[in-house]
This record gives structure tokens, sequence and C-alpha cells, in this order.
């Protein structure tokens, strides 16, 4: 189990379910969590970040690995191709935005006063990281999809009910 | 019934996504219009009016560069642009406030991400079938 700061098991299932769901439900394809991943599965070739303002402010980021990266491309469309960088990076958006969303509808604080921003993409292999002022909940996830590692983390500003 | 539909989304994967559920679907599917943001659909929408070319459905994304949803749905009905036509809003976030804003400014309903194949289907089957159910019965489920 990866997690950064947070050991709160409630709040690691709750991330864990978000993403099996958007696997499950979008692409018929289970994703399993990576337990003490190796190192090649820190390499990042792309990013992609949503914020949450409002009641609850909060950030999400989701890193892939390129290879990683074009086998979801090809699951969510449905077919293999050379894919353009522009139309991985527009899926590996849509998977942060599924997540983010996702995950915030399960909120019981006033979820209905806050907004997602678009998704920031980024092919640096250090992304921003850092999460907006005051998000002191943070935890890091490895989950693999056809035995191809990617990072989902959360931070978060507390309180906030789960 | 042929259908054309449009579908108003800044993500191409998820504009081809949608494109392939509705292709699913049992619709005579006429054409599928692409826009990438509101300004870009309300020219489709336009064009669709002076070529006479009627639409049957539209899906529309919330959060778009340029124009968004909700602005687009004004826009929209300021215009009178396709009146009667069935919108609904797709969304990664149901308690989004202006998913709720376009649902109370007349959207017909959301479909939530991650939908299923179902899910479409079962939206716009309701929508497009001679009577279409009130507004209200089209509130997301979760599939």
């Amino acid at each position: 189990m990866m997690a950064d700061h947070c050991t709160d098991t409630r709040w690691i299932e709750q991330l864990d379910g978000v993403v099996a769901d958007v696997f499950n439900i979008m692409l018929q394809q289970s994703c399993e969590v990576v337990e003490d991943p190796p190192a090649a599965a820190a390499e990042i070739d792309i990013a992609a970040k949503i914020l949450l303002s409002g009641t609850i402010d909060a950030q999400c980021l989701v890193e892939f690995p390129q290879a990683t990266a074009k086998k979801l491309t090809d699951a969510l469309l449905g077919s293999q191709d050379d894919w353009d960088d522009a139309l991985i990076e527009d899926a590996i958006g849509e998977l942060c935005n599924m997540i983010a969303g996702g995950w915030k509808s399960k909120l019981r604080t006033a979820a209905s006063t806050s907004g997602l921003s678009v998704p920031e993409i980024s092919r640096a292999r250090a992304p921003d990281r850092n999460p907006p002022h005051g998000c002191s909940l943070r935890m890091s996830r490895t989950y693999a999809f056809r035995n191809s590692p990617f990072t989902v983390s959360l931070a978060i500003r507390e309180p906030i009910d789960i | 019934m042929s259908v054309r539909v449009l579908i108003v989304d800044d993500s191409v994967v998820m504009r081809r996504i949608l494109e392939s559920a509705l292709r699913h679907v049992n619709l005579d599917l006429a054409e599928v219009l692409h826009a990438a943001n509101g300004v870009e659909g309300l020219a489709a929408l336009e064009e669709s009016a002076t070529e006479n070319q009627p639409l049957n459905l539209i899906l529309c994304d919330v959060h778009m560069p340029v124009m968004n949803g909700l602005d687009f749905l004004l826009e929209k009905q300021r215009r009178n642009l396709a009146p009667g036509v069935p919108l609904l809003m797709i969304t990664a976030d149901a308690t989004d406030p202006q998913v709720l804003q376009a649902v109370g400014a007349g959207a017909h309903g959301t479909i939530s991400k991650p939908f299923t194949l179902e899910r479409i289907k079962t939206c716009v089957e309701s929508l497009l079938t001679p009577v279409a159910p009130a507004p209200s019965d089209m509130g997301d489920a979760q599939p």
C-alpha cells in the first residue's frame, strides 16, 4: 500500500473504489491496486491535474507512463492505433475528470457548491505535484491496468466529511 | 426515424466514445455532428436551421473552454435555436452547480461519466420516443 500521508483506510478505500468503478463501468475492465509498486511505476510521461474549489478544496492528479497511457487510450476508443500525443493527453484528462468527479460525488460535505476545473495536462517527467494551499490530507495510490502502472494522488483541505 | 445528433464536448476522446455508444443504440443514425465548445455548438445549430436539417438530440459537456455547456444552453434558448430538441448534459460530476442550473434551465437530463452503453441507450431511446417523458423523469441514475 502506498499512502504518502493519509493512513485512514476509509479515504484510501474510497479512492480505490472510485478508480475501480471508472474502469469497470467505462471500460468493462479491471484495475488492480499495486501494493509496494516497483520503481518503474514512478516513471511519468503524462500527468493530468484537476482542482476542486469551493466548499471542498482538493486536487486530483493522475500520472501515467507513456505505455500505460497508450493502453488506456486504446481501451477508451475501442481499438488500437498509433494515436497522436494530443489524443492520448485528452484520454488521460478524461480519466482524471471521471476520477475527480466520482470522488467528489461520494463526499458528504456539500459538494454542490464546489466545482471541478478542466484538466491541466503536463508532459513533464516531474509534474507540479504541489497541491493548493492548505491541502494537508494527501494520499497516493498506484494501480495497474493491463499490467501497466499508473498513479492517482489526492490532496484535500480538511475538514471534510467522507 | 432517421436521427441527427450534435455532440458538444471539448474532448475528442469523449466525442468519439459518445458517437460509438450512439451507434450501438438501435437508431437510424443519419448524422452525428461534433463541436468542441458552446460557440461551435451554436454555429452547428445555426447551420442546421439554415439548411433545414433539423437535429433530434444534443449531447453537451458541462466544462469546456470558450463557452461552457450552461452558457451554450442559455444562448441556444435566447436565439431560439433547435427549440424542443432534447438536450442531455454529460458530466463527471452530477453535483456540479452548473449541471443543476442547466437542468433547471431546461436540459432534459444528465448522463454521468463513467457511463455504460445501456445507460446511453436508455436515455436516448426515452427521449426519442414520440411521447417524451417530463424532464423530472430524466434525472441521472447510476449506471
